[in-house]
């Protein structure tokens, strides 16, 4: 359905008569449902924007009536400025986008209100209870970054990582794999959501599979290959894991998952152009991965289990630990247990330090490390103040895995395949100042039926502070005709471990 | 004094009075082209094996509006789709042909001043050809065409001057026709203004100016960004369809200025000719009659070229991929009984591993699995689930075998595989939309099911099952849906690779009706060698109503007791009396050492080459 902007102007704002009467109508009927017994109720829209609460520099929130009907209304208001009225015979709304802004714009931290009504065969007007969302004071980081792919198993033929300004609906390709022969990329990782500086990882033929560095605005190989990578907020070092993946089948429940018969952690030096594997994160009996630096740079938070053959994948659940790091003298401090799967049951996952260093936000699932193919796999936060942590209530039945933190650490990206159980959906909650997480919404698209026949999965949705400005041709050159190419002098007092070190990243790439 | 017309016109005459244009041999043309394409080329069999990815939505559309060429790729799309029906699909070809001869004979009876029959049928030639070879480029190079001629011959009826009227048409038209169709449409449109300018009009500034249209394509692609100008340059890739490509659009611009440059010197001939004092009665006579001659030896040289012609058409046909496409339609529309006698006339070199499957499942759904399997000697692979070791290309088939089985999540496995790699093909999104439901995944099943909805003519059947879910499926597919949800495995199996066997075992213990199973669990142990297996399972033989021990098993057993000195306890009948004697002339044969000579061993392949033991000869270690 069109806006009814055009066609019906005069009703678009609130306060007109006609408005008032068609409005004055529709509670009649409402109290007309009650005497009736049968109750008004909250309408069924899709995407689920009931009860939510939104940033005020969203892209309009596009939705679909999921109610019979011959004729839809919606009327969206707040407590300052005019309300949107729409209406039309199809049950879709498409919101213009300049009212839409100047009505949250005029209304962040005010309850925003749905009034939604249908009309019957009979020409009876049905009006279901308002739904009541927020409009948040904190804005949203302006882009995400994810990776756009479909469920992959072995063959990989069109993926790519893009870019979409969340305040409008534009996506952007950062890179196609169709500009380097159709190869795989993935992992990319931004400093401090700058999105200027960044890496991520490709897979070529060779036997080095290169990262992309990207450092304002400067694009270099390195010929290093890395799994999962974290830059340290100074931006002079990166964590990454060194994994021996391989995929095995279920016939039962998810068919996909991911062993890693053997990890270690390494640490790039991003000015020496030096790989090293400190000793106290590259143990030779255990697997540690899933690197994540602090915000403040002083903790390396990371995953780890004692190494179990494949039969016994059911029993492999990691810690959650964490060491000190000093970067002035280079040191690192003691292992330290920050949730042991003993405790906990589970295995843990993609820990994320909130940018106020407050909260510690995790996945854990049945066991291994793969929560993306984990259909147990929920967020979980910890206060790092008290080490009290607690199931999030954003979680769904199904995958609840990939989260990132917006700058100001008032919003969670992350994705879920709560809507069919296969395909992966990037989803924002907001997180109030008391750490409680608001119910999660989906992503906006310009047509709400989008998700209905998308057979695409957001991967690894990230937060970024503005648009990629480095272009894809810049980017594919460095992999095709590479002229800043840097290879890692790899630390002799620190040989790599017996994982093989850089070597390690598997032929296989999570959704 | 007007010439006064015959009481009956000529069929050439009725036929241009109707379709204007067309003369007999063009008629004639095209009504073969259509009948060649529906029966011959079987647009339905091309359908199945080729058929383009295509949806009816917007944002679809979309991306074929971001590239130079991509509208007329979405149309190329889009016509593919009508290949769904073989009558469709030729009539849609035939009225593009049509549409090029039109187009070609008009523009070049402008330029030559001359009706052309013939010679315009050059190009729909070409693309006859090229549709034998089964392109999957062929009508995006027949729309390009169209739109290239189309503009061609509406610059041509323009009037001579003014220059600014001309140039400017055409420099209009090049960058609409640039984003339209691509490169090489405005080059050959360019061109062939350019030679219209030139030869019709003599004006070579004009014609410079028309060439230069052609920049047109550097500076979009310059200020475009991200569109791939290697596909802007050679949308055909390589081969065949290159070649044709080239010399279809090449054949307007080059017909023209050999058209041009003759009616010039024809002229000057003419012009010679006239010089008061240089002809006569007599001479003019003899002009008169030499040209006569030379009109009957010229039907007759048309003739022979149009047969001719036609004989390229027909050598050239893609006998082999006709055959494959022939072998993976019927197998996808459940006419498993045509599958083996065209699967018989594959060499081994051309069998590849996607029809292994497909014949072998056929075999099965005819009841001839373990009965005729090494009837079959030009397979390669011998493996009815081979997983990924035949490469990628073998999932899709594999898919349907493993949901047909009960394995379900395997099946999932592959249809994805074939998913990413062939793109979002109506086949597969059924395909998965059916393998969601089975696994409990109503919501991601809906997603398939709404993509296919979308697909042109494969409607129906996704919006029947939308109807019914989320609850279940329509009832036309209930039976098979609890057959199959009977067959599943409710246990764990974790697995790498595709290790068949235990997994058919599984299967039989989950449902020990699964006669399916049971005949790819034979013919795994079969292709092992390993008779001891097909021994042990025996006893299951009588649970599926087998009315005579399939003949595999029956020589299996035969060659099982005679290398172990055991004797077998047969359930039912018992092996066949002719199969026992055919089992000693075989074991006579190797007595007498056929095997030692190429006679031998020719001979062995004739008696006994359909035999397992012909098979374990070949196979067994040394």
């Amino acid at each position: 359905m069109k806006t009814s902007r055009k066609r019906f102007p005069k009703l678009i704002y609130g306060g007109t008569a006609l408005h008032l009467v068609l409005a004055s109508g529709l509670a009649a009927a409402a109290a007309a449902a009650d005497a009736s017994g049968s109750g008004p109720k909250l309408p069924r829209l899709f995407p689920d924007y009931a009860g939510i609460t939104l940033p005020p520099n969203i892209a309009p929130l596009n939705f679909r009536v999921e109610e019979p009907g011959n004729r839809f209304q919606a009327d969206l208001h707040s407590v300052t400025g005019p309300a949107l009225h729409l209406s039309g015979r199809k049950s879709t709304f498409q919101i213009p986008m300049k009212a839409w802004n100047n009505l949250l714009q005029a209304n962040a931290g005010n309850p925003f209100y749905w009034d939604i009504s249908t009309q019957d065969a009979r020409g009876e007007w049905r009006r279901f209870t308002t739904a009541t969302n927020y409009i948040a004071r904190e804005p949203i980081d302006p882009y995400i970054a994810y990776r756009l792919l479909k469920p992959l198993y072995n063959a990989y033929m069109n993926l790519g990582i893009y870019q979409r300004h969340v305040e409008t609906f534009k996506q952007r390709p950062i890179l196609e794999n169709s500009k380097f022969d159709h190869k795989c990329l993935n992992c990319h990782t931004f400093l401090n959501r700058r999105p200027d500086t960044f890496v991520f990882h490709t897979r070529l033929s060779g036997k080095v599979h290169p990262m992309l560095l990207v450092r304002s605005n400067e694009v270099a190989r390195v010929n290093q290959t890395m799994g999962y990578i974290s830059w340290h907020p100074s931006g002079r070092l990166l964590a990454f894991s060194a994994n021996k993946l391989s995929m095995f089948s279920h016939t039962l429940g998810e068919t996909r998952d991911v062993y890693d018969a053997s990890s270690n952690l390494g640490i790039y030096r991003v000015d020496s152009n030096t790989v090293v594997f400190p000793p106290a994160i590259s143990v030779t009996n255990l697997n540690e991965t899933w690197p994540s630096w602090a915000p403040d740079g002083r903790y390396l938070y990371f995953c780890r289990a004692a190494p179990l053959p494949l039969q016994n994948f059911r029993q492999i659940k990691y810690d959650l630990v964490r060491i000190s790091f000093n970067i002035e003298s280079d040191t690192w401090g003691q292992v330290e247990m920050v949730l042991a799967a003993q405790d906990s049951h589970l295995s843990a996952a993609e820990p994320r330090v909130s940018p106020d260093g407050r909260l510690l936000l995790f996945c854990l699932s049945a066991f291994g490390n793969f929560p993306i193919y984990q259909q147990s796999s929920d967020l979980y936060a910890m206060d790092l103040g008290t080490r009290a942590w607690r199931r999030l209530e954003i979680n769904s039945d199904q995958t609840d895995s990939w989260h990132c933190w917006s700058s100001n650490g008032r919003w969670v990206v992350f994705s879920s395949k709560r809507l069919d159980g296969l395909f992966a959906r990037p989803h924002f909650a907001y997180v109030g100042a008391d750490g409680q997480f608001h119910k999660p919404f989906l992503l906006p698209q310009a047509d709400p039926a989008f998700y209905d026949t998308y057979l695409k999965t957001f991967n690894a949705p990230e937060f970024v502070l503005g648009p990629v400005t480095v272009t894809q041709d810049q980017l594919a050159e460095a992999i095709n005709k590479p002229k800043n190419v840097l290879v890692p002098k790899v630390n002799a007092a620190t040989p790599p471990p017996e994982t093989g070190g850089g070597e390690g990243q598997s032929a296989y790439h999570p959704e | 004094m007007r010439k006064p017309e015959p009481a009956i016109a000529p069929a050439r005459v009725i036929l241009s009075r109707f379709v204007p244009g067309f003369s007999l041999v063009s008629a004639a043309f095209f009504i073969f082209c259509f009948f060649y394409v529906w029966l011959r080329t079987e647009p339905a069999v091309e359908c199945q094996r080729y058929s383009p990815v295509f949806f009816l939505r917007h944002s679809f559309f979309a991306e074929f509006l971001a590239r130079p060429g991509g509208l007329a790729e979405y149309a190329a799309a889009f016509l593919a789709q009508l290949n769904i029906e073989s009558w469709l699909g030729a009539l849609v070809f035939t009225i593009l042909c049509g549409g090029i001869y039109f187009l070609q004979r008009n523009l070049l009876g402008k330029i030559s001043g001359r009706t052309l029959d013939f010679l315009p049928l050059v190009t729909p030639f070409l693309l006859l050809v090229l549709r034998s070879r089964y392109s999957p480029h062929t009508l995006l190079l027949a729309g390009g065409l169209i739109l290239s001629l189309g503009l061609c011959v509406g610059r041509a009826v323009l009037p001579a001057s003014p220059t600014w009227l001309r140039v400017g048409a055409c420099w209009v038209a090049a960058p609409i026709l640039f984003y339209l169709a691509g490169l090489w449409a405005l080059a050959a449109f360019a061109i062939v203004c350019g030679l219209d300018d030139a030869l019709r009009w003599k004006s070579r500034v004009r014609a410079c100016f028309c060439l230069a249209a052609i920049l047109v394509a550097p500076v979009w692609l310059h200020f475009s960004g991200d569109v791939d100008a290697g596909k802007v340059l050679n949308p055909w890739g390589a081969g065949l369809t290159l070649m044709v490509a080239c010399a279809a659009y090449g054949f307007a611009p080059v017909a023209a200025a050999g058209l041009g440059i003759y009616q010039r010197l024809r002229q000057a001939a003419r012009q010679k000719e006239t010089v008061p004092g240089s002809t006569s009665h007599g001479r003019q006579k003899e002009v008169a009659e030499r040209t006569s001659l030379l009109r009957g030896q010229m039907v007759w040289v048309r003739a022979v070229l149009f047969v001719a012609a036609w004989a390229i058409v027909w050598a050239g046909f893609d006998t082999k991929v006709h055959t494959l496409a022939q072998i993976e339609y019927f197998t996808a529309v459940g006419q498993y009984a045509k599958v083996p006698p065209l699967a018989a006339g594959i060499s081994r070199k051309e069998m590849d591993p996607p029809t292994e499957l497909r014949l072998q499942y056929a075999l099965y759904h005819t009841g001839r699995l373990c009965e005729d399997l090494f009837s079959f000697r030009n397979q390669k692979g011998w493996n009815p689930l081979p997983g990924l070791a035949f490469r990628l290309e073998a999932c899709r088939p594999q898919s349907h075998v493993l949901l047909e089985l009960g394995l379900v999540s395997d099946a999932e496995h592959f249809a994805h595989e074939a998913l990413e790699l062939e793109g979002d093909r109506a086949e597969i999104l059924r395909l998965l939309a059916q393998i969601n439901l089975l696994k409990g995944r109503p919501q991601a099943a809906r997603v398939f099911l709404t993509a296919l909805s979308e697909v042109p003519f494969q409607g129906a059947w996704p919006k029947m099952w939308l109807r019914a879910l989320p609850a279940d499926v329509p009832e036309a597919d209930s039976a098979k849906f609890a057959w199959i949800r009977s067959c599943m495995l409710t246990n764990d199996l974790p697995h790498e690779a595709m290790p068949a066997e235990p997994l058919l075992r599984h299967l039989l213990n989950r449902n020990k009706d699964n006669r399916m199973a049971f005949e790819y669990l034979m013919v795994c142990y079969l292709v092992q060698l390993r008779m001891d297996k097909i021994v042990e399972a025996l006893p299951a033989l009588d649970s599926f109503g087998y009315r005579q021990m399939p003949r595999h098993l029956e020589e299996a057993i035969l060659l099982h007791q005679q290398l172990t000195h055991t004797q077998v306890n047969l359930p039912g009948p018992g092996i066949r009396p002719e199969t026992v004697q055919r089992f000693e002339r075989f074991g006579a044969a190797l007595r007498q050492r056929l095997d030692q000579t190429e006679e031998g061993r020719r001979q062995l392949t004739r008696d006994f080459g359909d035999t397992f033991w012909y098979f374990y000869l070949a196979r067994r270690k040394p």
